[in-house]
């Protein structure tokens, strides 16, 4: 009975052991891309794509229970694996949110636009989960009108495409997002209001054709 | 858009956004006139406003992880459909056919070959079998769950894991889960009560043995076609709670399909095992949303109560037919289990019983200290509700005729419980908890004394503050009327309101209390919300809790509901007596009652101003209603007793009777009218009501007091000190009761004792004239000059006579010369003056103290061994209807004049019987 239990704990060991790029490496890597290198992109991908999973794998344990999982904080935890912060100097900090978050809306936003070929490639789409996961049901935002939509925004103010990006692409909180930008907390709020109606609005607008 | 342009859209918005959305429209039209363009654009994004308030919410990479999740469940579910299992054997299972998707995973009917019986085989996700300690541990506790052999728990056979795929054999079971069995619709009453014990059976039993199962759930409860309850998946949630984050690779079939041709192979994934635990804690409270206790919600450690929580959402569920707790996300059903109360069971269902609505309301307390502590308590109540043989009770509406106010009856249902609980059913009720607490002896939990703390006035509105306090004071007053229960009166307790806070056990303590009430009171117009629990003193352990709402004027369904508590609650257990007085109360207006409440608060601040205001709330009530016997008590204690304004016995007297005449069963008008006569030296009748009002309500602590002073002032000073200590007992805190205790030991000639219980009477009220004024006679008798001296300036100087402030230094100053009989002499002027200056002040209406009365100045001459002078002013205090002559037949003062005729004249012209 206990022999399932030996594989697994081998497989774990087997996992432990396994390479992956140190902290330090995905920072150079980080700021590699951040010097315009794309390459650095490919190997950034995978360990986010990891994380993605680790992730879905999360949602798929409790959407079987009818558990839900707490969403708070999980982009922070994938950017504290993902990058030593310890390694980057203040001064750098705020540089490399900025990167982060340039780097998440890329890589989401590529995973979207992949999943949209797999579906026209005709896998029947699946939209929602049944009854288990209602509970839990935030509608996924497409994430590829918001791309097109945030670009728009930024043709009209950056800023406010930034603290978009900041913050939902890359997860930061108000603070965080107000030293990044070097504006004031009152400033991000007010940014982020308004920029969530209008992208709001720009989206379905855009959207309607498709509908 | 111009950047210029786009500046003016903001501005606008912004402008717009911090005005009410009525407002906007108009804001709009004026700050655009001549732009409609520009209004046009403001308003189509304001109108976008509210609608992105939840947009963005989630952030981007969950977003995306959500899509993975999907894409992979609806793959797992396409590779169930067409199961290759069935027919297949796995260890030692042949399966048989699919029985459907169970609360956490396929379920299989199957054959045991080796044993030839039927199971059910439940495979679990495959992230959750990862990490190995995680699956002992289930397995540990499911098993364990399973070993109780308990009726109404599914028997968990085996746990196992074939080719890294988990299983659990159980139980064959023909029925459906709970779930099913709602379906939107309440489930009949007797059949909730039914399977609702059962599952409390199921869960105290688990407890017992420190099993908590963290899931409950209607999904998770499986009903038989027989009809039993039987619980699911005990230790299930544990694995998920602790196990979800690790990530197996290598068997997950579907990771692998939909991240092909993303370029991460499953190897190149990166382990994350040793972080699995804190991700976690960290990132993932785990728990059904729907039915997780608010504790489950923060991520906070779980214990028992954390499934008497989420019992209490399947009790309101099955009553209901709704959930307790729901929203859009997962974060708004959170948000509504931390902070929301769901609406009441009643109002989604009529028919359910209060009572079955009190037992869900105290199980889904978001406290869990105030919660129900024990599965066996749930029960407990569950059983109550069964109808029984109980014709009398259920079948005859009790005849008294109720008029009670709201917020009234409502504290009689509370009380009526609490009764229920402290005097009547109280053994029974905690039975359970002397096994629970195995050092506790059933003896030592029954509760003989209370004291219930000030209720706290959770409305923002401080003016409610006398409500709170007036609803604490009528919780006093009728717990007092049940006989053998000692309830410590209201000057006592109120020292809690507020402040720093003490820990219960320390009040109990200082108050030597057995138990404690405390709770919350909010009113908001005409609603009244009554939280109320009860806390076993020494351990601070919760007994009881309630919440009460109810409309302020809503009075019919509160009579019934309240008298059918009350008989249900006491049923056997009070006397006829004491049933009939709880009952007999409240014959009044809500508004008058309200009135009341706010004399009486400002009666009990005990200042000058206070009282005067009191008085006008007393009147104002009677005009709301003229036969309001409590707000004529009121009036005349406001007369008769306070010291603060002056006296007007006759008057006190007509109001006292008046309230008598109102409601005869009423303590405090027998008490004051108690009171009244004996300071007029009535004494036979003081006595006579005085008793009746104790009989009335043996808890009401003035009542025992003003007997001890009519038996002080009689000379009867055994009897007055025992029965003070009664008073005290209720009131150990009470100025005037302290006060007096230090006057009867005084009388008795004990000057040490009678010191050193003035002093502490000082130390209530450091404001208080009033001991200074017997620890000055208690010196100058010793011939302690200059402690007396002292405590002479303590009298004065809190006084409220500043004219009278120089007379007292130079008396003092007189009797520190004294032994010259020219000082006495002088001393004896100063006397008169400061007599004549007092009666001046009285007479102008303002408010008077009493030392300066006739009879004051006559105990100074008996210090003074003046017999003629004495006697003067005992003569002429005779005349006055003042009402310190309390120690006149034992003051130490006066020893030297008890055998001479004329003073034993004066007493028996004083009514003094001999």
């Amino acid at each position: 009975m206990c022999g399932g239990v030996v594989v697994t704990l081998k497989s774990h060991i087997r996992q432990v052991v396994m390479a992956r790029p140190s902290a330090h490496e995905v920072t150079q890597l980080l700021q590699a891309w951040g010097n315009g290198d794309e390459r650095a992109l490919e190997k950034l991908t995978p360990l986010v794509y990891a994380e993605l999973h680790q992730l879905a794998q999360r949602y798929m344990a409790g959407e079987a229970s009818g558990h839900i999982l707490q969403t708070t904080a999980l982009v922070h935890e994938v950017y504290l694996r993902l990058v030593d912060f310890r390694d980057i100097s203040w001064q750098n900090r705020a540089y490399f949110f900025g990167v982060c978050a340039r780097l998440m809306r890329q890589i989401l936003v590529d995973f979207a636009r992949s999943r949209r070929r797999l579906k026209r490639g005709g896998e029947s789409p699946q939209v929602s989960l049944d009854e288990a996961l209602v509970v839990a049901q935030e509608a996924p935002t497409n994430l590829l009108a918001l791309d097109e939509a945030l670009n728009a925004l930024a043709a009209l103010e950056p800023r406010k495409s930034r603290v978009v990006e900041l913050r939902y692409f890359g997860g930061l909180s108000v603070e965080e997002t107000a030293e990044v930008l070097r504006v004031s907390e009152e400033t991000v709020l007010r940014d982020w209001r308004l920029a969530k109606s209008w992208l709001l609005r720009e989206m379905s607008e855009g959207h309607r054709d498709e509908a | 858009m111009k950047l210029e342009r786009w500046r003016q859209v903001e501005c606008l918005y912004h402008a717009a956004l911090e005005r009410e959305e009525s407002e906007r429209g108009a804001f709009l039209e004026a700050a655009c006139s001549g732009d409609p363009a520009l209004r046009d654009e403001v308003g189509s994004l304001l109108t976008y406003d509210r609608r992105a308030e939840h947009f963005m919410e989630v952030a981007a990479l969950q977003s995306a992880a959500k899509i993975l999740a999907q894409e992979q469940a609806q793959s797992r579910r396409s590779a169930e459909a067409n199961s290759p299992l069935i027919g297949k054997t796995i260890s030692h299972y042949r399966i048989l056919e699919n029985l459907g998707r169970g609360g956490m995973g396929v379920v299989y009917k199957a054959e045991d070959i080796r044993l030839g019986r039927k199971v059910a085989l439940k495979f679990l996700p495959t992230g959750l079998a990862g990490d190995p300690t995680t699956m002992l541990r289930f397995q540990r506790e499911a098993q364990a769950a399973s070993a109780l052999n308990h009726p109404h728990i599914c028997t968990v056979y085996e746990i196992d894991e074939v080719e890294g795929q988990a299983f659990l054999a159980m139980e064959l079971m023909e029925g459906c889960t709970l779930k099913d069995l709602i379906t939107g619709q309440p489930l009949p009453e007797r059949r909730l009560l039914d399977l609702g014990m059962e599952i409390a059976d199921a869960l105290e039993a688990a407890h017992a043995q420190g099993i908590v199962h963290r899931d409950i759930k209607p999904a998770n409860i499986f009903v038989t076609k027989r009809g039993e309850a039987k619980l699911l998946d005990f230790g299930l949630a544990k694995l998920q709670g602790s196990g979800c984050g690790v990530q197996r690779p290598g068997n997950d079939r579907s990771v692998e399909g939909s991240e092909a041709g993303e370029g991460v192979t499953p190897h190149d994934t990166p382990s994350l095992s040793i972080e699995a635990d804190e991700i976690s804690v960290a990132g993932a409270a785990m728990g059904t949303a729907a039915y997780m206790s608010p504790e489950q919600a923060r991520g906070e450690k779980v214990d028992a109560r954390t499934d008497l929580f989420s019992f209490g959402a399947v009790l309101y569920e099955m009553a209901t037919g709704r959930q307790a707790f729901s929203g859009e996300t997962s974060g708004e059903i959170r948000e509504a289990i931390l902070t929301r109360q769901p609406t009441s069971p009643q109002r989604l269902n009529p028919a359910i019983n209060r009572r079955l609505q009190a037992i869900i309301e105290k199980a889904l307390q978001k406290d869990r200290d105030v919660r129900y502590q024990r599965a066996s308590e749930v029960r407990a109540d569950l059983e109550r509700l069964v109808p029984r043989q109980r014709g009398r009770l259920r079948g005859t509406p009790l005849q008294k005729r109720w008029l009670a106010a709201g917020a009234a009856s409502a504290l009689v249902a509370l009380l009526a419980t609490l009764i229920g609980l402290n005097v009547a059913g109280l053994r029974d009720r905690l039975a359970p908890h002397v096994g629970w607490h195995s050092t506790t002896s059933a003896q030592a939990l029954r509760i003989q004394s209370i004291a219930v703390l000030p209720l706290e006035n959770l409305s923002r509105d401080p003016e409610q503050e006398y409500f709170a306090d007036g609803l604490t004071d009528d919780l006093i007053t009728d717990l007092g009327k049940v006989a053998n229960l000692r309830v410590i009166s209201r000057t006592s307790v109120m020292r809690y309101k507020g402040g720093a806070k003490k820990l219960l056990p320390q009040i109990a303590r200082e108050l030597d209390v057995d138990a404690v009430v405390e709770g919350t009171v909010q009113r908001s117009g005409d609603r009244v919300r009554i939280t109320a629990q009860l806390l076993e003193a020494r351990t601070d352990r919760n007994l009881w809790a309630e919440t009460y709402v109810r409309d302020f004027g809503e009075i019919i369904r509160l009579e019934e509901e309240a008298a059918l508590a009350i008989a249900h609650e006491i049923s056997g257990h009070l006397t006829a007596a004491e049933e009939a007085r709880l009952g007999s109360q409240r014959a009044v207006n809500p508004r008058a009652y309200d009135d009341y409440l706010h004399g009486r608060h400002l009666w009990a601040e005990r200042t000058a101003e206070a009282a005067v205001g009191a008085r006008a709330y007393f009147e104002q009530a009677l005009r709301e209603d003229p036969g309001f016997a409590l707000a004529y008590s009121g009036l005349a204690d406001y007369y008769g007793v306070s010291w603060l304004v002056k006296w007007n016995q006759p008057l006190a007297e007509t109001y006292a009777r008046k309230a008598v005449a109102l409601e005869p069963d009423l303590a405090e008008a027998h008490a004051s009218l108690g009171v009244t006569c004996s300071y007029q030296r009535k004494f036979a009748e003081a006595e006579k009501e005085l008793k009746r009002a104790i009989e009335l309500n043996p808890n009401y602590a003035m009542a025992h007091h003003w007997y001890s002073l009519e038996l002080l002032t009689l000379g009867r000073l055994t009897e007055a000190l025992a029965e003070n200590d009664r008073a005290r007992q209720l009131d150990p805190f009470s100025l005037p009761i302290n006060f007096l205790r230090g006057s009867i030991l005084l009388s008795m000639h004990e000057y040490d004792r009678a010191a050193e219980q003035l002093e502490t009477a000082a130390a209530i009220n450091p404001q208080s004239s009033l001991p200074h004024v017997d620890l000055a006679r208690i010196y100058w008798i010793e011939g302690k000059v200059p402690d007396a001296l002292a405590e002479e300036r303590k009298m004065a100087a809190p006084a409220h006579l500043p004219a009278l402030l120089r007379n007292q230094e130079e008396i003092a100053a007189a009797y520190a010369k004294s032994g010259l009989p020219g000082a006495q002499r002088e001393a004896a002027r100063l006397l008169d003056r400061g007599y004549e200056a007092s009666m001046r002040e009285q007479d102008s209406g303002a408010p008077a103290k009493g030392a300066y009365s006739a009879s004051y100045v006559a105990i100074k001459y008996g210090l003074l061994k003046d017999r003629e002078r004495t006697l003067h002013w005992l003569n002429q205090a005779c005349h006055e209807s003042t009402v310190d002559l309390t120690d006149l037949k034992s003051a130490p003062e006066l020893d030297f004049l008890r055998s001479d005729p004329r003073f034993q004249d004066l007493l028996r012209r004083m009514n003094f019987p001999p």
